[in-house]
């Protein structure tokens, strides 16, 4: 391959701050998202909602809702005769909870969809769906991780022996046999439930035009949600058209097609006109999916010095109901991939259960199972640490992976290829213990404040295939690159843009790709009619996979430029560069082409092109990451992604021993995800990582209580704001990939993976006189009160 | 999220609006700020048929420094009070940049605050602490109600139907009266989890009168008579702190809630109390 994945021979763009292509319409609020999109004759849907969280459903009324002036139609699951559920790909080793977009029988989650109201606007929707009743025989409801797995417990999906949805159990006595001669430490961890917030919520509005369904949506996947939707719709995938207009953020929660995308879609074929549906806050609180919610049982055979010299982990993930997100147990098996950290642990076996309970459905959220990891695993070593009495910094060094290990294939078969595991380590230990005295210095005297340090490392995999959630889809993505006559840039890909800042990366590789001025690039994204089939945004994959697939088919434009050019200067190709939009011989600026000159010739004055050529300046290649794999071995073990990146995260906390708060001081965290496209982007991937990572750990909880009432209002979802948010300092590391185009990494979900571990630990250490249990998230203020008690005051 | 049908009408003065009021009974809400009743509104948790938007009242709109007290119109936004500085009224001014945020304050008001009375709500605290005076408006002229009788629970007032709270009356403090706002929230801005409003009167170094209250922590904001009693003719040392703070500790019967046990807020009470008392301390 090597040469295939070349920038042209004078990069200007990449590595460079690019401005954000959208940032003039985002910022000026000339952005067009689906709330901004109106249609004559559009309708509006309203969707009722089960207010119990696991009942049968005895009866829908909806006569009084239907008669109120301005209501099209009331509908429910009886009327979806025509919809398929969504297929179990993955039917060979999980259960099927038989995904359909209304509740058929029964009710497993409060905000399940129960029934739609179709009217002229969504105060009538909203004003008739509060006529619709729906009775319900109720049924004890599976509120908790632990009551699920109870083997007595109530079942959500009467025909399962049980509520787990996934279980997964390998051979452990290689492992067993090691924890059996040696000494053990044992430690349970938990995650608590928490999800993206976008600032945008979930919206759609499909419509048919020219007897096709047009749907307009915030998925994060034009393709995915064609097909999809071919799937449960009696439309042939031909006729369906799925445009992505600008997205607020997905973060991962945007990844799945919702029930309401289908509804939308079925009511817009039924009644021939444009139906939209946004979700409000409300809503999102319910019936957008969550996230987390782990539970990881750690045993480690360490020895005197507290080394790990094997490790057996159950994993168990709440899923909620399971009615959103087909591959909804795929995060958990993403931490056990994770149970290893960056460090040289030969031995490691991980049992993972994915249990069904009567909450909202778990769905996909930015970090997908490795915070849980990076979480247990750090914690754990602090442990062992404090445990056996030796140093945690010290601890991690006689166990991370140096670069002479590398490459090292971690016992779940993750190839890290490259990396910077020590030294990232090693530059965060440097910044953030002088942030540490100085906070000693600072709040030393207070007696109502402790302050502390606590620390993470990891890896994380990134640019994952699709086959392990979906057990469909696998890992590669597209890229189309016409130039046009004027020598302008076309350039049309399957990523998609969420507001990250994907359009610009596109533009700054096709630019230096193909030596024209950025100016010069139109990018296209996000619509399933004129871009190539993608798999588009998830897994922090996008410049990875799509970056190779853009930088072949620039290849392949760039070869035909060169020979066309070669032809019209009387030159040796080999002698041609490319740049600024003119081809000339290398060392002479003059004579030159430029790109006009030979689109021209290449698509209009075919007539003078070399003979033989066949006409046209345009390419469309696909990538798949040769060493990613799809489909674990007979031992399970598997390389699930292209690339692994790596980080070390320190955060440096202040404790207010009166009310429990923790103020995080400083964070300070060392990245490396290979060769950066564009400085300030990874910086701002980072800064908002880290924001979510702080927010899971210190604010955002999503309780349910004992009837599995959701007791989290938007109002009490503190996502951490501005003020909220520490000083922060991103120190960068290059290892690039030698097995990624570039050496590119992915970067998207990087700053969400440490900061439950780092501050966790810092908060062990900050209250080390109290002797605190660490072990769960989130640590609210009550939460950490309570581990102080009444010692102190 | 859309709130359900109402009229709206906008009276240009009180009369008018209190005769809309009677008209409609308990169907009609009067509307001042919005920051609290336009969100309950959209979800639907209030329905009145007719809002009456008292924004456009000039009357309501007054703020006097009164020989011996500060009038201050319902419809005084809580912005205008908070860069007025209402000298006189040190508590007051300590308790405006909780509210919620700038945006907020700068909309919401002082009359729409009190009467919501949110129990997690700074100024109905305030009010108390203070001994301000409630002056409703009906069409049978004016009342005064005393705060310790005007909150009737969470979110209920003691005003009846067609009455509508038209300015409040907080009285100046003497200058040895020294104040301390606290308050815990989950985020800057945040409703909050646990909150004391303190005024102590300190001559000689002794506390001549203590007034102390807590909020968010239960239906209404509550005195602390036990703390402040504990207090009475003592010199804020170690020692009065300790058993001021152990005595609201022991008065409080707080509410449960996602963000606190009651006893997390009683631990709360004392800790933000005992920090209150530091701060006055001579």
């Amino acid at each position: 391959m090597g040469s295939t994945f070349e920038l042209g021979a004078r990069p200007v763009y990449t590595g460079t701050h690019v401005t954000r292509a959208q940032d003039d319409s985002l910022l000026s609020g000339q952005g067009t998202y689906v709330a901004d999109l109106h249609r004559d004759g559009m309708a509006e849907m309203a969707v009722v909602r089960s207010t119990v969280a696991h009942g049968r459903i005895t009866a829908v009324r909806t006569a009084e809702a239907a008669a109120v002036d301005g209501v099209i139609e009331v509908i429910t699951a009886a009327d979806l005769t025509d919809v398929s559920p969504y297929p179990n790909f993955a039917s060979a080793y999980t259960q099927t909870p038989g995904t359909f977009p209304l509740a058929q029988d029964k009710v497993r989650y409060v905000g399940s969809p129960v029934a739609v109201v179709l009217a002229e606007d969504r105060y009538i929707a909203e004003d008739a769906a509060e006529l619709v009743v729906v009775d319900y025989e109720e049924l004890p409801a599976v509120i908790s991780l632990e009551d699920a797995l109870e083997p007595d417990s109530p079942r959500l999906f009467e025909d399962w022996p049980d509520n787990r949805l996934l279980d997964l159990q390998p051979d452990d006595s290689e492992v067993a046999a090691i924890l059996a001669g040696s000494r053990v430490f044992r430690r349970r961890y938990k995650m608590g439930r928490h999800t993206a917030m976008p600032m945008e919520t979930r919206a759609c509005m499909a419509e048919v035009r020219d007897d096709r369904l047009h749907l307009w949506c915030t998925n994060q996947h034009a393709h995915i949600a064609r097909t999809t939707l071919s799937y449960v719709l009696p439309v042939a995938e031909r006729d369906i058209r799925v445009v992505i207009p600008h997205v607020g953020g997905g973060f991962g929660l945007k990844q799945h097609l919702y029930p309401e995308d289908v509804l939308a879609s079925w009511l817009a074929l039924r009644h021939r006109r444009p139906v939209r549906f946004v979700e409000d806050r409300a809503e999102h609180m319910i019936a957008a999916a969550h996230a987390r919610d782990h539970m990881m049982d750690m045993e480690a055979a360490i020895d005197d010095d507290g080394r790990i010299l094997a490790i057996r982990v159950q994993v168990v993930q709440d899923l909620g109901s399971a009615e959103i997100f087909p591959g909804a147990w795929c995060p958990a098996l993403t931490t056990a991939a994770h149970m290893t950290g960056p460090y040289d642990i030969g031995q490691c076996v991980v049992s993972v259960a994915a249990v069904t309970t009567n909450k909202t459905p778990g769905g996909s959220y930015r970090g997908f199972g490795v915070p849980e990891a990076v979480f247990a695993v750090e914690r754990f070593i602090d442990e062992i640490a404090q445990e056996v009495g030796v140093n945690r910094l010290d601890l991690r060094r006689s166990m991370l992976l140096q670069p002479e290990d590398l490459p090292y294939t971690t016992a779940s078969g993750a190839l890290l290829d490259s990396g910077s595991f020590a030294e990232s380590f090693e530059k965060v230990v440097e910044l953030a213990e002088p942030a540490y005295r100085r906070a000693e210095a600072q709040y030393g005297a207070d007696p109502q404040s402790r302050v502390g340090v606590g620390y993470a490392v990891l890896f994380e995999g990134v640019s994952p295939t699709h086959h392990g959630a979906s057990a469909h889809w696998a890992g590669h993505e597209s890229c189309s690159i016409e130039v046009q006559p004027d020598g302008g840039v076309r350039v049309a890909s399957g990523v998609t843009d969420q507001g990250q800042g994907t359009t610009t990366f596109v533009a700054t590789l096709a630019a230096d790709a193909l030596g024209v001025p950025i100016e010069t690039v139109h990018v296209e994204l996000a619509d399933s009619d004129s871009t190539p089939y993608g798999l588009g945004a998830f897994g922090s994959r996008q410049a990875v996979v799509g970056g190779g697939a853009l930088l072949l088919a620039a290849g392949e434009v760039r070869d035909k430029v060169k020979k066309i050019a070669a032809h019209m200067l009387e030159a040796t190709e080999d002698d041609l560069v490319i740049e600024a939009g003119r081809v000339h011989v290398a060392g002479s600026p003059a004579p030159a082409v430029t790109m006009a000159e030979i689109a021209t010739t290449a698509v209009i004055r075919t007539i003078d092109l070399p003979p033989g050529m066949e006409p046209g300046l345009e390419a469309t290649a696909r990538y798949e990451p040769e060493l990613m794999e799809h489909v674990p071995d007979e031992n399970g073990r598997i390389n699930p992604n292209a690339a692994y990146a790596n980080a070390a995260h320190a955060a440096v906390i202040r404790v207010d021993v009166g009310t429990g708060e923790i103020e995080v001081l400083n964070y300070i965290l060392a990245h490396d995800c290979g060769r950066v496209i564009n400085p300030p982007i990874v910086d701002g991937q980072i800064w908002g990582g880290i924001a979510q990572g702080v927010g899971g750990t210190l604010y955002e909880d999503l309780r349910f209580n004992d009837l599995g009432q959701p007791q989290t209002a938007f109002m009490d979802y503190l996502v951490p704001s501005a003020i909220e948010m520490p000083e922060v300092v991103i120190e960068h590391f290059e290892s690039p990939s030698p097995n990624t185009p570039l050496g590119i990494k992915g970067v998207g979900e990087g700053g969400t993976v440490g900061p439950a571990a780092a501050i966790g630990n810092a908060l062990a250490h900050a209250l080390a006189e109290f002797k605190p249990q660490i072990r769960e998230t989130p640590l609210s203020p009550a939460v950490v009160r309570a581990m102080i008690g009444d010692q102190q005051t | 999220m859309k709130p359900p049908p109402f009229v709206y009408c906008r009276p240009g003065d009180l009369a008018e609006a209190l005769a809309v009021l009677a008209e409609h009974g308990d169907e009609a809400r009067p509307l001042a700020g919005g920051q609290s009743l336009v969100p309950m509104l959209n979800h639907r948790l209030a329905r009145p048929g007719v809002l009456v938007d008292i924004g456009a009242i000039e009357e309501l709109q007054r703020m006097e420094r009164r020989p011996s007290d500060w009038l201050i119109g319902a419809t005084v936004t809580q912005r205008r009070v908070e860069r007025h500085r209402v000298e006189g009224c040190e508590l007051l001014r300590l308790a405006m940049p909780y509210i919620g945020h700038r945006q907020i304050r700068a909309r919401g008001t002082i009359g729409g605050s009190i009467a919501h009375a949110d129990p997690a709500a700074e100024l109905p605290a305030v009010a108390l602490t203070v001994d301000a005076t409630m002056v409703a408006a009906g069409r049978d002229g004016e009342r005064a109600i005393d705060a310790s009788s005007f909150f009737a629970g969470p979110y209920m007032n003691s005003l009846e139907d067609g009455e509508v709270l038209s300015h409040v009356i907080f009285p100046v403090l003497p200058s040895t009266t020294r104040c301390s706002f606290k308050e815990f929230a989950r985020r800057k801005g945040d409703f909050a989890v646990a909150g004391i409003a303190a005024a102590v009167d300190i001559t000689d170094r002794a506390v001549s009168t203590a007034r102390l209250t807590a909020f968010a922590i239960g239906s209404n904001p509550v005195r602390l008579t036990g703390a402040e009693e504990a207090l009475a003719g003592r010199s804020l040392d170690a020692a009065a702190l300790t058993d001021a703070s152990e005595a609201a500790a022991a008065e409080v019967e707080p509410w449960d809630d996602i963000h606190g046990s009651p006893q997390y807020r009683r631990q709360l009470v004392a800790a933000l109390l005992q920090r209150a008392l530091q701060e006055v301390a001579p």
